[in-house]
């Protein structure tokens, strides 16, 4: 009898069987690549996890919660793991990923993503096609040597423009605080890089925190060093740059912002080893101040971007935490991939919501 | 054997090991492949299913005529459905599955493969290997490898129970 069942299971074919385990939770499909190669081979297959991906999607609309559906991971962009077509010389560096557009996960998000390498070489690169357009390079200034001695990249899908159409603003770091400010704009309508000036409502200087501004609703939005942001929409041609002072927290050891799709109100957060504090912009009123007890080497990464009630990102050495706001809950997060302890700060750390099977053909990719 | 309208039509199906079934045509159309036999006119008496065996048959006919008294009513469908399966054991759903799969069958063959999800959820790498008759062709060292790439995925409850 036993002879005969086996007879009858050995019939089932890859297609019934990726039937079947497309119905498990993420979790248990993971577990069982360990089954056998064939197994492994089966599960570890984009097509296979693009198609899991859509039935538990399907399945679960809960994020961050029930076991069938999405975890949340950070992850650091690589150009390794974008790169694609293009190919360079081994002699030649590596290029950063400078912005993102939008924010959150570009691939997912068929978004576009900046790289390059200060200060004349950069590349629009489309993360699902892989193409890579090289931009031209920027007019040199002639203070490029002397003064600035670094860039902050902004990339915009701009609508007003057409579809497919972007603009790169490359803003000097300067340290002088000026109510005056350079930047080199990019179109991809006229192929040029535009020379202009910023006003500021008063004087400002751009801090070189990681990451690229944040980019909603048209607006660039970058932090200043004197605890203000710097809002520029570049549709603007007077170069006005509105400032919005946020409030200073006493050893602030990292900050976010984001803006909530659902009231578009501005989000400001700060942390400190003491505190997290949250705040409404640009009206300055506090949101929220849960006072902790001593939170040690926590980092305010991020928010989730589009994701309302207000969910932050927190990170406690190699723990990464979601905090909501709205129901006041902590919770950890499982991850995988890459050893967060183990990523430069500064690289471009993209936060994203989606099942973990899409997660994990990430972290293939990571170490291919 | 043209039907006359308004009078339910039979058809008569064999399985692998020579069992004959009487289903009502509208029942038995739910299988694709054979309403492709009745519409090509090869239903003319017996229907030979050679992939099917008598006791898997005699389960699918309980299924065709159960979900086929039910009225349009997706939800109505799917708690039969579940109750349909909720008795059937890991080896009767495998017979089932490659018997709906033969069939042409979608519906019962999501519901079934969902219900073998269901039964592997909380089931050893050890359990799938014997049930599916499956040999473990890692070397120990791979294996140890996949597993710690997925280490996670080990924690919690999990039985070897046969059922």
């Amino acid at each position: 009898m036993d002879s005969k069942k086996n007879v009858k299971i050995n019939e089932i074919n890859d297609d019934l069987l990726r039937e079947i385990l497309v119905h498990l939770p993420p979790k248990t499909l993971f577990k069982f690549m360990t089954v056998s190669k064939r197994w492994k081979y089966l599960i570890n297959d984009p097509t296979f996890l693009k198609f899991h991906n859509n039935k538990q999607r399907h399945r679960s609309s809960a994020v961050a919660g029930d076991d069938g559906g999405h975890l949340l991971a950070l992850f650091q962009l690589t150009t390794k793991h974008l790169s694609g077509r293009y190919r360079r010389r081994p002699s030649e560096p590596a290029m950063n990923i400078l912005a993102v557009f939008p924010d959150g996960n570009p691939e997912i998000m068929c978004g576009l993503v900046l790289c390059g390498r200060h200060s004349s070489k950069y590349h629009i690169m489309n993360p699902v096609t892989k193409k890579w357009v090289p931009l031209p390079p920027p007019p040199r200034h002639r203070l490029d040597q002397q003064y600035y001695r670094d860039w902050t990249m902004g990339l915009m899908v701009t609508a007003w423009e057409g579809d497919n159409s972007y603009i790169v603003v490359r803003a000097a770091l300067t340290d002088d605080l000026d109510q005056l400010l350079p930047i080199e704009t990019y179109s991809s309508k006229t192929g040029e890089w535009v020379s202009s000036m910023l006003v500021g409502t008063g004087g400002f200087i751009l801090h070189p925190l990681p990451g690229a501004p944040l980019v909603a609703n048209g607006v660039f939005h970058w932090y200043t060093y004197n605890w203000q942001i710097a809002l520029y929409d570049p549709s603007d041609e007077t170069g006005h740059v509105q400032l919005i002072k946020i409030p200073y927290l006493d050893g602030a050891v990292s900050r976010a912002i984001t803006r909530s799709s659902v009231d578009n109100t501005l989000w400001f957060g700060t942390i400190n080893p003491n505190k997290i504090q949250i705040y409404k912009l640009p009206k300055g009123e506090k949101e929220d101040d849960p006072e902790k007890n001593r939170m040690d080497r926590i980092r305010l990464e991020c928010f989730v971007p589009n994701w309302y009630p207000l969910v932050l990102v927190l990170r406690q050495a190699e723990n990464i935490f979601l905090y909501n706001l709205g129901s006041n809950m902590v919770e950890l997060v499982r991850y995988y991939g890459c050893a967060y302890n183990h990523l430069v700060h500064e690289e471009y750390l993209c936060p994203y919501l989606e099942s973990s099977c899409l997660s994990s053909y990430f972290q293939r990719i990571f170490f291919d | 054997m043209a039907a006359e309208t308004g009078t339910p039509t039979t058809l008569t199906l064999k399985s692998n090991d020579d069992e004959l079934f009487s289903v009502a045509e509208s029942a038995a159309i739910l299988s694709v492949t054979i309403r492709n036999m009745v519409e090509d006119g090869c239903a003319g008496g017996v229907i030979p299913l050679d992939n099917v065996d008598g006791k898997t048959l005699a389960s699918v006919i309980t299924y065709m005529n159960g979900i086929s008294a039910i009225p349009a009513d997706e939800e109505k469908k799917k708690s039969y459905r579940d109750k349909f399966l909720s008795d059937k054991d890991f080896e009767t759903l495998a017979d089932m599955v490659l018997a709906a799969n033969y069939l042409n069958m979608s519906c019962l063959m999501d519901a079934v493969s969902a219900k073998i999800a269901q039964v592997m959820e909380k089931k050893s790498v050890g359990w799938v290997r014997r049930k599916f008759g499956i040999e473990n062709d890692y070397t120990p060292e791979e294996e140890a490898a996949v597993k710690e790439e997925h280490k996670w995925t080990f924690e919690g409850v999990e039985t070897d129970d046969d059922n």
